[in-house]
């Protein structure tokens, strides 16, 4: 599980500078429904870093922070 | 069962320490004027260069899509004709990039400006924003107007580093833009990758490839009308505009700052 965390967040770092917006977006969800993934976070701050116009609104960074933290109700029903 | 819970509190506390941390990291970047933006923008640009460079090497060079075909050859001819391959994508690569920065050259000894290469992705960013690679340092200003070779305006600078500044693509989703398509002023709405789309008045005449301007960027050329759907019965005449060069394959622009 733990490769499959990793590979997740890589692919997501990688495709945030590569290629389409839609996959980092998925890895974020991906990561926040599986587990309490602080990368997930960490992805979204990156992709506002590196791509947000001053004075944009962070969607990323904001929609990971609400994913994780709403993810966590449903999460505990689904992990051990 | 009280190990798990004491395990899950801790992972709690984990996520809830890395919200706060990204929270900060956040605040002192705005706090910085964009230290920290400007690092990461730094790493986004290597990474993608080394990927593009990747891309364009292996689909190049044509070493993938004739293994089967050189597989049949003895081992130095194979090692000859990649060598040769290699060389030649290199020179074409040069040629296409000499092509493009001739016309730059040319659009430069008409209006003062500079020319800078794209150093990002053109379609990762979900903010419609791209990297060029010249900033504060090759005299690049915030609101700097960025044209295509052909002088078309594809973006607007939004923020500047050192050597790089952030694009806003001027066709960006959901973004508008008061122009004027012929005679005829109309707000066109950006859809991402060049194009856009406005409504203009019922019965309006509007040809295929009328030049599409900008009035508050001094009735300069921002697209062509590609398309138009209506008569004179709908209540509206559907107007899409795109640039007439297809910007995810645009490897130079020149940009110049407004007075």
């Amino acid at each position: 599980m733990t490769i499959i965390r990793i590979t997740i967040a890589i692919m997501g770092f990688l495709a945030a500078v590569v290629l389409n917006a839609w996959i980092p977006g998925i890895a974020i969800v991906a990561l926040a429904f599986l587990w309490r993934a602080w990368e997930a976070l960490l992805l979204g701050l990156f992709v506002d870093l590196l791509w947000l116009p001053s004075g944009n609104i962070p969607f990323f960074t904001i929609g990971a922070i609400l994913i994780v933290w709403v993810m966590e109700p449903i999460r505990k029903q689904f992990l051990v | 069962m009280i190990y798990l819970s004491n395990d899950n509190r801790r992972q709690r506390r984990k996520l809830l320490l890395a919200t706060l941390i990204v929270i900060a990291l956040f605040g002192i970047d705005i706090l910085t004027h964009g230290f920290i933006r400007a690092q990461v923008r730094v790493v986004g640009s290597a990474v993608w260069r080394a990927a593009d460079g990747m891309v364009r090497g292996m689909t190049g060079s044509g070493i993938l899509a004739t293994r089967s075909k050189l597989a049949r050859e003895n081992e130095e001819l194979k090692h000859q004709v990649a060598q040769l391959k290699e060389r030649l994508t290199a020179v074409r690569a040069a040629e296409v990039e000499n092509q493009e920065l001739r016309t730059i050259a040319h659009m430069a000894a008409l209006q003062n400006g500079v020319a800078a290469p794209i150093i990002s992705s053109l379609k990762a960013s979900p903010y419609g924003t791209f990297l060029i690679g010249a900033g504060a340092s090759e005299g690049v200003q915030r609101g700097a107007t960025v044209l295509s070779k052909e002088g078309f305006v594809i973006g607007e600078v939004t923020e500047v580093a050192a050597h790089q500044a952030l694009v806003k693509e001027l066709f960006a989703s959901r973004s508008k833009l008061d122009t004027r398509v012929g005679t005829i002023p109309i707000t066109l709405l950006g859809s991402g990758g060049g194009n856009a789309v406005g409504e203009a008045p019922r019965g309006s005449q509007i040809a295929t490839g009328t030049p599409v301007s900008v009035p508050s960027l001094g009735g300069r050329l921002v697209g062509l009308v590609g398309k138009t759907e209506g008569n004179v019965s709908t209540p509206s005449v559907k107007v899409y505009v795109r640039t007439p060069v297809n910007i995810e394959t645009i490897r130079f622009v020149y940009v110049v700052n407004v007075r």
